[in-house]
């Protein structure tokens, strides 16, 4: 079972996502920010990080910075799921990063969203 | 729908200098786009965003038919991705969206390259999230953003937008002490 990371400080994003994704399919486990999501790392590697792009605490780049610079999560995928409006070269700068897979905007379509999981970490991971 | 909106905010900034706009959280930006768009032909208007990049920014005013000469933006989240933030001409970024300080700077900055007349603030609501977060929070930081604005112009006209769900947030209290006028969107 493939296994995801859902890191939004919004509580009700969070708890979403964890029934959308555990609805189908996915092992789910949260972290309500930047600082948290790090910590969390050190003892689970996710397939997939699903990171809120506006959070308190850390931001964005110091997130990237901390996860880059352990060895170990380097297979870890990380996805953009946020409200922040990027240009479209910005995006694709961003995208060039190792392990940034995608970018999707809130508010999201919930089939496009799964959609772009799947495409990422493939479709053998449906209901049982 | 977005368009009477915002004609109506227009014409009610006519007899008040400082008001607050909330809305639901996903229109806020565009509320704020189209806003700026329409004061742009009035005159100067002094965007800060923290969810709308400067270049998204830009791409956006300049589709819409914005007078781009009229419009400086303070960028306050460019650089919470990326170090190294493209250089665009009427554009200043600050390290994080919570840092009035560099705020501060950058209007008195821009303030003498253009006359501000109207500054919009998008969105109070999430540098609120920021702001609640940081160890030094400061009291009255936003009494000290308006009197900034008052002193290089004092007819200069202040729009705060925010998120219609969280107006209970200390800073947003704050504000409300200072604006003529609430408007919910």
């Amino acid at each position: 079972m493939k296994t995801i990371m859902v890191v939004d400080d919004e509580k009700d994003i969070r708890e979403t996502l964890r029934l959308l994704l555990e609805k189908n399919g996915y092992k789910v486990i949260t972290a309500e920010n930047g600082e948290d999501c790090i910590k969390k790392l050190k003892s689970v590697k996710p397939d997939l990080i699903l990171l809120d792009i506006m959070m308190p605490g850390l931001t964005t780049k110091e997130i990237l910075d901390g996860i880059e610079s352990d060895k170990s999560n380097r297979n870890v995928k990380i996805m953009f799921v946020t409200v922040v409006r990027l240009a479209e070269a910005e995006k694709d700068d961003i995208l060039k990063r190792k392990n940034i897979v995608g970018y999707i905007e809130k508010p999201f379509d919930i089939d496009n969203l799964l959609k772009k999981i799947k495409e990422v970490l493939g479709d053998q991971n449906r209901s049982r | 729908m977005i368009k009477i909106e915002v004609d109506d905010l227009i014409k009610k900034l006519e007899n008040k200098n400082v008001m607050i706009v909330f809305a639901p959280k996903y229109n806020i930006s565009g509320i704020g786009v189209e806003l700026a768009n329409k004061l742009s032909k009035r005159g100067v208007v002094f965007y800060f965003s923290c969810i709308k990049t400067c270049k998204h920014l830009l791409g956006t005013f300049s589709q819409i038919g914005a007078k781009i000469e009229n419009i400086k933006i303070i960028d306050g989240i460019t650089r919470t991705i990326t170090s190294t933030p493209p250089k665009s001409e009427g554009c200043v970024y600050l390290s994080a969206p919570y840092k009035f300080e560099e705020m501060f700077i950058a209007i008195k900055e821009l303030s003498r390259e253009k006359t501000l007349d109207f500054f919009v603030f998008d969105a109070l609501s999430t540098v609120a999230i920021y702001y609640g977060y940081a160890v030094s929070r400061e009291i009255g930081i936003t009494v000290k953003f308006v009197n900034l604005l008052q002193l290089i112009n004092d007819k200069c006209k202040i729009i705060f937008l925010s998120s219609d769900d969280s107006k209970d947030d200390p800073l947003i209290q704050e504000v409300l002490t200072l604006v003529d006028e609430v408007v919910e969107s």
